[in-house]
Order: structure tokens, then sequence, then C-alpha cells
């Protein structure tokens, strides 16, 4: 059974309970107020009679007569009364001593109710044949005699109107609950429809459909919960993007690695297979082996960044201390000295700063690798710029800047990929293997650090690294 | 999914119990009006008798 259905049968339950109830107690207190105001009517009506009979009668008495002429003119005169009350429906009847001196009422009230013994009058609602007759009983002196005055009157009707209304009410009472269950039914699936969106959300993301949110369209618990599972299939997105992003990155770099290994493999062992099969005089000898050597150092280089690359990416801690530039700028020098010497290139080097706050050895391989790329990409007796400053907004900034071949536009935000070349002909003779600006950014990020590139082909290339604001430097 | 399965039929089975109920309202309060047929009961504070005696004299 689903929710919304259990809630509305719930609701109804306790709504036609509480309705029926309600009903019950007020047709219960309508119907014995109603009868008792009969009961109340018919006893003032009783007392009414007996004062106007002994008034008449005591109007015309004379003193001297007999117990039968006094008897007959209390009957003369009860006659007259009770007679205006029958075209009301209301039937006097006169006893004495268990007879009847006057009666006119269909049923024999006699027989329904005794004479009374005291003063206090007596009462009661007796059913005959299906007809509640009211019949009231009490004693009256009358010319030094006592009789006893009955009055019967027919409520029958009362209980009749009272049946009526009930089941009036009842039958309105059912149609209201139709009603107000089928209202209930509507307004409770409305208002679970957030659980039944969540629910389907929950499905769809279960089958793999991560970007599945659902509307928040209140602030009731329903909403936060909503607003939850946004915020955790947000949260899951972007774990599974980040899972996904880096699985492909991996396998781009293995692939990468597969062909950038493969290259030198094949050189090495072609040239091995022809120094062992072939006779070489000694100038094609050292020939082949000199190639077996630079393709054995661009491996070790190749294994070398590959490990920096994964010990950075696996996590490793970096020791923050305070760094002094000129110091750092210097050996970035020395040891770049020997490599720009070969193509006659020199080094400008300008730093407004005294120290910053980084890991001294990442930041030392960063310089070195931006230098031996701005070198590559540089002819020769070109001069590169190194600097240290602060920008306006007090962020340290380490900057290398060449004045070579550049960088197509469309090809900078992919540079620093794995593996990237952006002449695929030309890295390869110049010794490059596409991984040092990848490390670049990688140190960058390991200090919070922004890596920028800034390029115009045939103009050169700007490499900034940009810090967080630091506190003291 | 048998206690659920047990409140289910509960819930349906309150329901249908309480809309018979309701049916049964006029029978409830007839009942009580027929409660009160047959029983003689003695007035307990009457009208004042000894007016009407001393009327007669």
């Amino acid at each position: 059974m689903r929710l919304w259905v259990k809630i509305s049968l719930i609701a109804i339950i306790i709504c036609t309970a509480a309705m029926g109830i309600c009903a019950t107690v007020i047709l219960n207190y309508t119907a014995s107020n109603e009868v008792d105001k009969a009961v109340q009517a018919g006893l003032s009506e009783h007392y009414l009679f007996c004062t106007s009979l002994a008034s008449s009668v005591n109007s015309e008495s004379e003193e001297g007569l007999s117990e039968i002429t006094n008897r007959s003119i209390v009957q003369y005169y009860f006659k007259n009364v009770a007679g205006f009350y029958e075209n009301m429906n209301t039937y006097f009847s006169m006893t004495q001593g268990g007879k009847y001196l006057y009666n006119r009422a269909a049923q024999a009230p006699l027989a329904l109710l005794d004479e009374p013994e005291g003063g206090a009058r007596k009462y009661a609602i007796m059913e005959i044949n299906g007809t509640k007759i009211l019949i009231i009983v009490g004693q009256q002196e009358l010319l030094d005699q006592t009789f006893n005055v009955y009055y019967s009157q027919d409520i029958t009707h009362i209980y009749q109107e009272m049946q009526k209304l009930t089941w009036q009410v009842t039958w309105i009472l059912c149609f209201s609950i139709v009603a107000l269950s089928l209202l209930l039914l509507l307004l409770i699936r409305l208002a679970l429809r957030p659980v039944r969106n969540l629910s389907k959300a929950s499905v769809r993301m279960a089958a793999g459909v991560f970007s599945e949110r659902v509307p928040i369209v209140s602030n009731d618990e329903v909403g936060l919960l909503s607003r939850s599972f946004n915020q955790m299939a947000e949260a899951v997105e972007t774990h599974i993007n980040q899972i996904e992003q880096t699985s492909h990155q991996r396998n781009l770099l293995l692939s990468s690695l597969t062909h950038e290994l493969k290259t030198p493999m094949t050189a090495i062992i072609g040239y091995a297979d022809s120094i062992m099969h072939f006779k070489m005089n000694t100038d094609q000898h050292q020939r082949a082996v000199w190639h077996i050597y630079e393709h054995c150092r661009r491996m070790e280089r190749l294994s070398q960044k590959l490990m920096n690359l994964i010990s950075l990416d696996a996590g490793e801690q970096i020791e923050m201390i305070p760094v002094a530039v000129d110091k750092l700028f210097q050996q970035v020098c020395d040891a770049v000295e020997s490599n720009l010497r070969e193509k006659k290139q020199t080094i400008e080097k300008e730093s407004s700063l005294k120290f910053l706050i980084a890991d001294n050895d990442l930041l030392f391989s960063l310089l070195v690798n931006l230098i031996d790329n701005a070198s590559k990409a540089s002819i020769t007796g070109a001069a590169i710029r190194l600097r240290a400053y602060k920008t306006d907004s007090g962020c340290p900034v380490l900057q290398v800047q060449d004045t070579g071949i550049g960088i197509p536009e469309a090809e900078i935000a992919n540079v620093t990929e794995p593996f990237y070349r952006v002449d695929k002909s030309r890295s390869p003779k110049n010794g490059g293997i596409g991984l040092g600006l990848s490390l670049c950014k990688m140190i960058a990020q390991k200090h919070d650090a922004t890596l920028l590139i800034e390029s115009c082909e045939g103009k050169g290339t700007s490499v900034k690294v940009v810090f967080p604001t630091q506190a003291k430097e | 999914m048998k206690r659920e399965r047990l409140w289910n039929s509960l819930y349906v089975i309150l329901t249908i119990i309480v809309l018979l109920l309701i049916m049964t309202i006029p029978h409830i309060v007839m009942c009580n009006m027929q409660h009160s047929i047959n029983q003689i009961q003695v007035e307990q504070t009457g009208p004042d008798y000894n007016w009407i005696k001393l009327s007669t004299k």
C-alpha cells in the first residue's frame, strides 16, 4: 500500500470517528432535550388545567350541597374545560377511587398509570402499538373531594421527527465523509508529490543518471530532504566526475607513456641489433653507441619526471618554509647554466621579493622546467627573463618570460596535459618529453598557486606562477 | 513485509468499520430515546398545590 493511501486512510478513520462521535452526542442531547421539553410542557398544561378547573368550580359552588351534586358540578366543569383541550389533541381524564368520572382519551389512562398516592404528580411516556403517549397524573381537591386528573398527549411526532432528523444528519455525514475522503486523498497525494519525485530521482540515480535533481517546492521537512538529496547528488556527481576524469587521465598517461617508451626502446633495439649483426667501422660503432646512450638518458629523464609527478599526485606532504628568492634564482641559474651556454642564451634576473613561503626543492624544479622550456623555444643568443614580484593585491608572483616561437592560442589550454606537445615533431628532437609543464602545474597546485600562461605566436611566452597572499615574505 | 501487510489490512478494516458505525448513529439515538419509555417518574419539585387548595375554599 502506498504511503499516501495509508495516511489518507488514517486521516479518514480519525475524521469519521470524530464526526460520528460528535454527531451522536449532539443528536442524543437534542433528542433528550425535545422529550424533556414535551414533558415540561405537559406538566405546565396539567397545572394550568387544574388551576382553571378549580377556579371555575369554586366560582359556582354553594354551601350545603350533597357529595353527588358536588361531584356532578365538578364533572360538568371538567367536561367544559377538557373539551377545549381535546381540539389540541390533548386529553384530560378524571378518576376517583379507580373509576372514571370523565374520559375521552383513546387509551385508558388508568391502565397505563396508577392513581397517585401522595401529593406529587407522576408521569411516564408509554408506548402502545407504536404510539408514544405522555401521561401525567396528579391529585386535585375540589369541593372537599379528591379527584385524580390525568393528562394524555400523543408525542409520537417528536420521536418521528427525531428519527427523521437523525437519518438526515447521518446521510449528510456520509456524503461529507465521502467528499472529505476524496479531498484528503487528493491533498495528501499532492503533499507527498515531492517524496514521489525523490523516490523516482533515487531510482534514476541508482541507474547511473547522476545529473538527476529534484525541484525544491517548500521549506518543510520534505523540502529539507529534497535539498539534502540535491546536495548529495551534487557531491556524488562531482566525485564520480573526478573519478572518471582521473581514470581518463591515467589511461591517457599510460597510453602516452607506452608510446613514449616505445620510441627510444625501438631505437635502442635497432642500434643494438646493428652492433650485434653488422660489421661497423669505429665511427659507425661510436655513433650507434651514442644513440643508445642518448635514448637511455631520455628514458631516465622520463622515469625521473614520472616519479615526481606520481609522488606529487599521491599527496606527498610538502615542506613550506621561507625560501630566499635571490638564493633560489642563483641555484636555478647554476643548474641551467651549462644547457644555456650551448645556445649562448642568458638569464635576466629581477626580484623585488626577499622570501617566499614554499617548498624550496619544488620551486627549484618548477623554475628549472620553465627555463628549460623557454630555452628550447628561444633562438640562439636569446635572453630569458626571470622575475619575482608582488601584484597590487599582494600576491607573490614568479615569472619566466622568453622571446621564442610562442604557443598558438588554441593550444595554450592543453600544454599542461601530460605528454602533450605543441609541435609533435619538434620536442623529441629537443629532448622534450611533454611532462615539464604538467609537473609545473602540479607543483603550483601543491602551493595553492595558479599557473598562468600568456603567449603570442612568434613573439614569446610568459609563464606566471601566482601564489596566494602570504603573511610574510 | 508480513507485519506491513497486517497493518495495511488493519487500516482497511478500521476504515470499513468506522464507515459502518456511522450508519448506526440513528439506531444509537433512537435506542437512547426508547430508554426513557415506560419509566414512571415522580415529579420532584411540582407546582404549589397549597395555592390550589387555598383557592378551592
